[in-house]
């Protein structure tokens, strides 16, 4: 049963266990692809870079979900509201600039496997403030502790964990206003 | 960076979360904007001087607990928005009946009382700055709930918002209470209403502008 596994995998994932996150999200992005790819299938170049916002989204927000409560209708509410989301500030963007949009789009065949993203947060996390940037090089791109990353950086082990958790809401934030 | 790449960069060193973090932002929210709203009445307005002999008569407490069952019935609501995929257990009409209560009782004095006394029931003597200084009570509350609600994750920003800003309007009716003359339960039935929904339309607008995630 998938909503058992992955319930499971996210209550270890809420108690800070690493391999259960990321196994958890593996299998979520497949579950977003898949659930977005149906839905957009006008748009299928959106689709990698909202599985990424939503992936982002169930990071920063997963203290919302409950422990108590089941999975996946949590998950696929996150989903649904970055797609909506997604769609709202297109149309908005299209009302202003680019009203011949849909009339070329039967033009537009696009069949590769959409695993590329337009968005980049590599380019993203080098805008960041320096303590905040370094703190999530070290933390979660070299997959060094916090104490470890602390030593380096000679900040302390609580500015480490700010850092890390404001340079990962900005990264958020930041994601979703790049047009 | 791949979507796999991400992953891993989510997951490494992840940080363990807090239990209920969203019951303890909004419940802290709450108790702020109270805090502050009860500190502006003492600064702006006092209390009224009888608040003694009138705390037990029955137009008080329905004063005080009218906007008081909106901000429970609001707290429940805006906790179910904040959670993704939380359907709200009652539907939202359970959010009008408080007011209801207050219009039945409200239209019971109208025409139970005699018609020259109708303008006074009405319009009482401080009609003029009764929505203004409950909006302004509310204010402590509406900013503390915004702020609590852009750490959580509501999937409808302007719903959310409006029964945010509904929830201050009790706070600020409730407090203003302590200060305010008026007995009548149609003033009450008009001006607080009024009072109340005027947080509730500014902060439908704001949460429209500043609660997207």
């Amino acid at each position: 049963m998938i909503e058992e596994e992955l319930r499971n995998l996210m209550l270890m994932a809420l108690d800070g266990h690493a391999a259960s996150y990321q196994l958890l999200l593996q299998q979520t992005s497949g579950l977003i692809r898949a659930y977005l790819r149906r839905r957009l299938v006008r748009l299928p170049d959106e689709v990698e870079d909202l599985v990424q916002e939503t992936l982002l989204a169930i990071h920063t927000k997963r203290h919302t979900y409950r422990r108590e409560e089941p999975f996946t209708p949590w998950l696929y509410a996150v989903a649904r509201y970055k797609m909506i989301d997604c769609l709202r500030r297109r149309s908005q963007h299209e009302a202003l600039n680019d009203p011949f949009d849909d009339e070329i789009e039967w033009l537009a065949v696009s069949d590769n496997e959409a695993n590329d993203t337009k968005k980049d947060l590599d380019k993203l996390l080098e805008t960041l403030p320096e303590n905040q940037r370094l703190s999530i090089q070290h933390t979660k791109l070299d997959g060094l502790s916090v104490a470890e990353a602390a030593a380096i950086t000679g900040m302390s082990v609580p500015a480490i964990k700010v850092s890390v958790h404001r340079g990962m809401k900005a990264l958020a934030k930041m994601w979703k206003e790049q047009a | 960076m791949k979507t796999d790449e991400l992953i891993r960069m989510l997951a490494t060193g992840v940080e363990p979360v807090q239990q209920h973090l969203p019951e303890k932002l909004i419940s802290k929210a709450l108790l702020v904007g109270l805090a502050a709203s009860f500190i502006l009445l003492v600064v702006f307005y006092g209390f009224r001087p009888d608040l003694n002999q009138v705390s037990t008569t029955f137009p008080f407490w329905m004063k005080l607990g009218v906007p008081l069952a909106n901000v429970m019935l609001g707290l429940v609501f805006v906790l179910a928005l904040a959670h993704p995929g939380k359907i709200p257990k009652v539907g939202y009409w359970v959010l009008f009946i408080p007011v209801a209560v207050l219009w039945v009782w409200a239209i019971l004095s109208w025409v139970n009382a005699d018609a020259s006394q109708h303008a006074d029931m009405l319009w009482g003597k401080t009609w003029r700055v009764c929505i203004k200084n409950i909006a302004f009570l509310s204010v402590p509350t509406a900013v503390a709930t915004l702020l609590a609600l852009r750490n959580l994750a509501p999937t409808q920003p302007v719903l959310s918002g409006a029964i945010a800003g509904w929830l201050a309007g009790g706070v600020g009716a409730s407090v203003y209470a302590l200060h305010c003359p008026e007995m009548a339960a149609p003033f009450l039935a008009v001006w607080y209403v009024l009072g109340m929904l005027v947080p509730t339309a500014i902060m439908a607008w704001i949460g429209h502008h500043s609660l997207r995630w």
